[in-house]
């Protein structure tokens, strides 16, 4: 569910690296704003054009107050239809971040030697992007998806606090508005040991696609 | 002024200035710009005009009233004093704990630096959000508390800045050069080294100006944050929400807002980057 919106900054970061000039532009700006839009203030939005004008999704919870009765294709779709909204938003507001992170790292990669070389040695300008620019600007976009992994947990308060979803960002803000200590510890808990899981598979991913890494002296580069 | 003149040739700077400067000078000159948000007079004859309409009194309501017939561009006018100042607040308190922090860890590479590392790691370890409700839970919400919690949860990626620079820069031969003149070390790395390490520093800033903002407002709108009747753009967002059927401009016009202040914002640090970073001008 969280893949959605890093596949497609991923892709939209590298079209616009690719196309440059005034596409890139245009582009820019839509993802600058959708960086810049909070997803509970999306998250409104959506429902009053998708739940009130359109009347088409549901606007909260997991699933509808029938949902006990439903059975089947009936309950699959039930439980889609109510994800449609919560999902949607965080698809876009972590589309803006993503695509402009792998934007900037393809800029980055492009004006380095190795893809000189490889332009000259003839290679078809896709061929160059994907291989050479796009293979090693993905390399910090790596770690930044395993940074996100505690994302997963904090990022969708405001979401689930939006479209009332019963998850442990809810729980948490619950927690905090009734006073319940316990259940605030075990959520910070629960999530600082994501973070460093996160970090940890951040690190084994890194090391995993970039050679340079691996035959490092112990200690690290120097930055 | 040089710098200045270069930054205003960059087409989203100046977008971005614009707004800037437009929203701040909503906020000072809020009292001239819109009636005071809290007379209030008859409810229910004022309650849910829409934008551009003019109610029984005669006054003009440029972006319609909420549900207690207040002048929803008075909030908002009044809610940028509010959520402007926290967002520039939490930032300064963000870099000044961050700047010192960094700056010693960078500076006194040994144990001191070790520790302070570890320290900024371990905070930077704790997701923001979480941290952010968790420190809002212990104390009273209000304006204050907002900008302390997120000063307090913000300086690190600063914290980790400043001391790359820093430790590049302590290895720099101006440095080696003021350390063989005598100068003793705290006046080395506040006068000879930190002058020289601020410019990722002005750009983190802007970065977090609008960050710093939109965070304020999740708050407010969670409840935790400012507190009605105070207008902050966060709770009238969460004001708008219950008559989104109604009055939906309520919530609208604070998110515009919000998106509109956290874009400049961005764009201007983008821009600033693109100017102070040697490395990627080109």
């Amino acid at each position: 569910m969280r893949c959605a919106p890093k596949a497609l900054g991923i892709a939209v970061g590298a079209f616009q690296a690719m196309r440059g000039g005034r596409v890139d532009t245009a582009v820019s700006v839509i993802t600058v704003t959708l960086f810049a839009l909070p997803g509970y203030w999306l998250g409104l939005m959506l429902v009053m054009v998708f739940t009130y004008w359109a009347r088409a999704l549901p606007s909260f919870g997991a699933a509808g107050f029938d949902a006990d009765f439903l059975t089947g294709w009936n309950l699959i779709a039930d439980r889609l239809r109510h994800l449609a909204l919560p999902l949607i938003t965080l698809t876009l507001i972590g589309v803006g971040g993503t695509a402009r992170f792998v934007r900037g790292a393809m800029l980055d990669v492009r004006s380095s030697p190795h893809v000189a070389i490889a332009r000259a040695k003839g290679l078809s300008p896709i061929e160059v992007t994907v291989r050479h620019v796009l293979r090693n600007a993905l390399i910090p976009v790596l770690t930044l998806l395993g940074l996100s992994l505690p994302a997963l947990f904090s990022g969708a308060v405001f979401i689930e606090a939006i479209f009332a979803w019963p998850g442990v960002g809810r729980v948490m803000v619950e927690a905090v508005g009734a006073r319940d200590y316990p259940v605030i510890m075990a959520a910070t808990a629960v999530s600082a040991t994501l973070v460093v899981i996160g970090n940890l598979l951040a690190e084994g991913l890194a090391t995993w696609a970039d050679p340079r890494l691996r035959t490092a002296p112990a200690g690290g580069t120097p930055t | 002024m040089r710098p200045l003149t270069t930054l205003l040739q960059d087409s989203r700077a100046r977008f971005g200035l614009v707004v800037l400067v437009l929203a701040a000078a909503v906020a000072v000159f809020a009292p001239l710009l819109a009636a005071d948000p809290t007379i209030q007079r008859d409810i229910v004859a004022t309650r849910f005009l829409p934008p551009l309409s003019t109610d029984l009194h005669g006054s003009f309501h440029l972006l319609g009233t909420d549900r207690f017939g207040r002048d929803v561009w008075a909030r908002l006018a009044f809610g940028a004093r509010i959520s402007l100042g926290v967002g520039v607040l939490a930032v300064l308190i963000s870099v000044a704990i961050g700047t010192l922090i960094g700056a010693a860890a960078g500076f006194w590479q040994g144990r001191v630096g070790l520790a302070l590392l570890g320290v900024t790691d371990f905070a930077l370890a704790l997701p923001r959000v979480v941290l952010l409700l968790l420190l809002a839970s212990l104390w009273q919400p209000s304006a204050a508390l907002v900008i302390v919690v997120l000063g307090l949860t913000g300086w690190m990626t600063i914290a980790r800045l400043v001391h790359g620079e820093v430790r590049a820069l302590a290895a720099r031969p101006f440095v080696e050069s003021a350390v063989a003149l005598g100068v003793r070390e705290p006046r080395v790395l506040l006068r000879h080294i930190l002058p020289n390490a601020l410019t990722p520093v002005i750009v983190a800033a802007a970065l977090g100006v609008g960050n710093a903002i939109m965070l304020e407002a999740g708050l407010s709108f969670l409840g935790l944050g400012v507190q009605p009747p105070t207008p902050s753009w966060g709770n009238l967002i969460a004001s708008g929400r219950d008559t989104l059927v109604n009055a939906p401009w309520v919530a609208t016009a604070p998110g515009v807002a919000l998106v509109l202040v956290v874009v400049a914002a961005t764009l201007v640090g983008d821009a600033l980057r693109d100017r102070l970073d040697p490395a990627r001008r080109g």
